[in-house]
């Protein structure tokens, strides 16, 4: 019965009219009053379709965010042969503070900073620059050890976290708010013509993802087995790890960090699929991110916005990944 | 027929490989032989395509191996000595793998009819369910050499298939070997430590000593006590039983030729 195609749309139909049903007893009155007084109505549906595209736009990114974390996590997982490693361990998130950092600092009122879309893609193709050229450094001579790629993540954040704290000492509380704004980004505030250029890359990266699940499942037996089937596991390795770099960097440069989130879904949907097609684990991963955001947005609004999704992701994640160590080494 | 051309590998400044040329003949178990660290599982890499040599040519068929237009995993199937699996999987789903290269990851109905052949030709019936973290040793070796098999390649390359088996699964999966040469045309490299297993099943050996091939032919002529004296350092004893040259290498030759003379 879940496999079946009609059963998910009539589903996420079924949400919806749920969503929308519960909307319209709640807020039945001020509907009613509104839409009967004629010098108002007309304002009332402007307003009504304004907050729709904003929900739109907002749940449109939250997807994307869902789909190319839940698929790059779960490649790098394969790849790595590791539960618990996510490709966010690489550094994204302070590449991504450095970067809105220094351009604060040493232009501070460029078209870099103010206009959203070219701050965009200037901090995607660094980040994306960034983790290549240590892919290029790292794996090239060591043998695809991505171990070591992610332990020299670690370091390089960290050094870069100090950096962009360091400059941030230096600055003036209104340069300092602006990063503030910048780096603060979570599914609340969204730009929707950032959406609407990541649409497209999403699809590809997805696309290219979902093209390769039989290659995946293969992979998943380790190299050796992979390239006596006939595997070009280096090649492969390289293309996808630029792949999952650019998702992450486009989701962080989107919605923000969201390191437990991959985890979460992607560890939830083995357990709850002990087989290894990937195909299964993609889609699962993907819906599963998408409920996880979903509950973690409602709980920040229904709290009043006091804080951000990525902190309750954040607490819920990290006592999983406790949860999952102590399973997986049996202490 | 596999054909080496003056392979060489060295790892850091030490030659691991020196200038090796080989023939392997088709239709045949080869063996390859020699002590620790001399080579032998280098030489067993370069040839499956794990690592590349530094320089020299490897073709099979005719066909480079590091040709990249060309697929071999249709033309040789490799299994290594450490077979260890983080996925859960059942027998049938592990030897199902080995239809990859035909398949592409969709079975059609020759694919499965494929796998059911040889899960029948390797009596695996009983375990064709079961996940393969609960078989023995023997029976994970025999599931990853259907999973080999239904590869349906003509040449199988095996490292020290015999590891982590007792001599009656070993001598089993050695007729098992015989069996695939004799019924499937298979052509067979094993890698292997034990001389004697090698003498009585291998048509074909070949020795490596010190990155070299010391020795290359017939397992009848290897079976020479001052040939394996020099290629292991060691003191060989060898008697003929049922046809077949068993050597006895447990430095008690002294004792033995003693024992002769007393005769």
């Amino acid at each position: 019965m879940l496999k079946t195609y009609r059963f998910w749309i009539v589903s996420v139909l079924i949400s919806i009219m749920l969503y929308l049903s519960v909307w319209m007893v709640s807020q039945y009155d001020v509907i009613m009053f509104s839409l009967n007084d004629p010098d108002r109505a007309p304002l009332f549906i402007q307003m009504m379709l304004q907050i729709f595209q904003r929900r739109t736009i907002q749940v449109v990114a939250l997807i994307i965010a869902s789909v190319l974390i839940a698929l790059s996590t779960t490649v790098f997982q394969t790849l790595t042969q590791n539960r618990i490693i996510t490709p966010s361990l690489l550094g994204f998130d302070s590449i991504f503070v450095v970067t809105q950092t220094t351009l604060v600092y040493f232009v501070s009122m460029s078209s870099f900073v103010v206009n959203p879309v070219l701050n965009f893609l200037l901090t995607v193709t660094l980040m994306v620059g960034i983790t290549l050229l240590m892919y290029q450094m790292i794996l090239k001579q060591h043998k695809n050890n991505i171990l070591l790629l992610l332990l020299i993540g670690m370091v390089i954040s960290t050094l870069a976290t100090n950096y962009a704290s360091f400059l941030q000492i230096l600055m003036n509380p209104t340069e300092f708010q602006t990063i503030m704004s910048l780096t603060s980004v979570s599914v609340v505030n969204i730009q929707t013509s950032l959406t609407l250029l990541v649409l497209p890359i999403t699809i590809i990266i997805a696309i290219y993802f979902f093209s390769k699940t039989y290659v995946y499942d293969v992979m998943a037996l380790g190299p050796t087995h992979a390239l006596n089937l006939g595997i070009n596991y280096a090649k492969q390795t390289h293309i996808d790890l630029i792949f999952i770099s650019v998702a992450i960097a486009v989701t962080t440069a989107l919605v923000g960090p969201l390191s437990f989130l991959g985890l979460i879904a992607v560890n939830i949907s083995k357990e709850l699929y002990d087989k290894y097609h990937h195909k299964t684990i993609f889609i699962l991963s993907i819906f599963i991110a998408i409920v996880v955001l979903l509950i973690g947005q409602t709980i920040v609004e229904l709290i009043g916005f006091r804080t951000v999704v990525t902190t309750f992701i954040s607490l819920f994640g990290g006592i999983y990944m406790i949860y999952l160590i102590i399973k997986e080494h049996k202490i | 027929m596999i054909t080496l051309e003056n392979i060489h590998q060295s790892y850091g400044t030490k030659d691991v490989l020196k200038n090796i040329n080989l023939t392997i003949p088709e239709g045949k178990i080869t063996g390859i032989i020699g002590p620790n660290g001399a080579g032998k599982t280098t030489l067993f890499n370069v040839i499956s395509r794990v690592i590349q040599s530094k320089s020299g040519k490897i073709n099979i068929d005719g066909v480079d191996i590091l040709d990249p237009k060309m697929n071999l995993s249709k033309q040789i199937a490799v299994l290594k000595q450490s077979n260890h699996f983080s996925l859960k999987l059942t027998s049938y789903e592990l030897i199902s793998f080995g239809r990859y290269p035909h398949s592409k990851g969709r079975l059609n109905r020759k694919d499965k009819e494929m796998i059911d052949q040889m899960i029948q030709y390797l009596s695996l019936e009983s375990i064709k369910n079961q996940h393969i973290d609960t078989l023995s040793g023997g029976q994970l070796q025999r599931v990853l050499l259907a999973m080999v098999l239904v590869q349906d390649t003509k040449y199988i390359m095996l490292d020290e298939p015999l590891n982590n088996l007792d001599m009656k699964h070993g001598v089993e999966m050695m007729l098992l070997l015989q069996k695939f040469v004799d019924e499937l045309g298979k052509t067979i490299v094993v890698v292997m430590h034990d001389i004697n297993v090698a003498s009585t099943f291998c048509e074909h050996i070949i020795a490596i000593k010190d990155g070299e091939v010391y020795f290359e032919g017939p397992a009848h002529d290897l079976m020479v006590e001052n040939t394996l004296n020099s290629i292991y350092d060691s003191n060989f004893c060898i008697r003929e039983v049922d046809g077949k040259r068993i050597c006895i290498y447990h430095k008690l030759n002294q004792e033995l030729e003693i024992k002769e003379e007393n005769k």
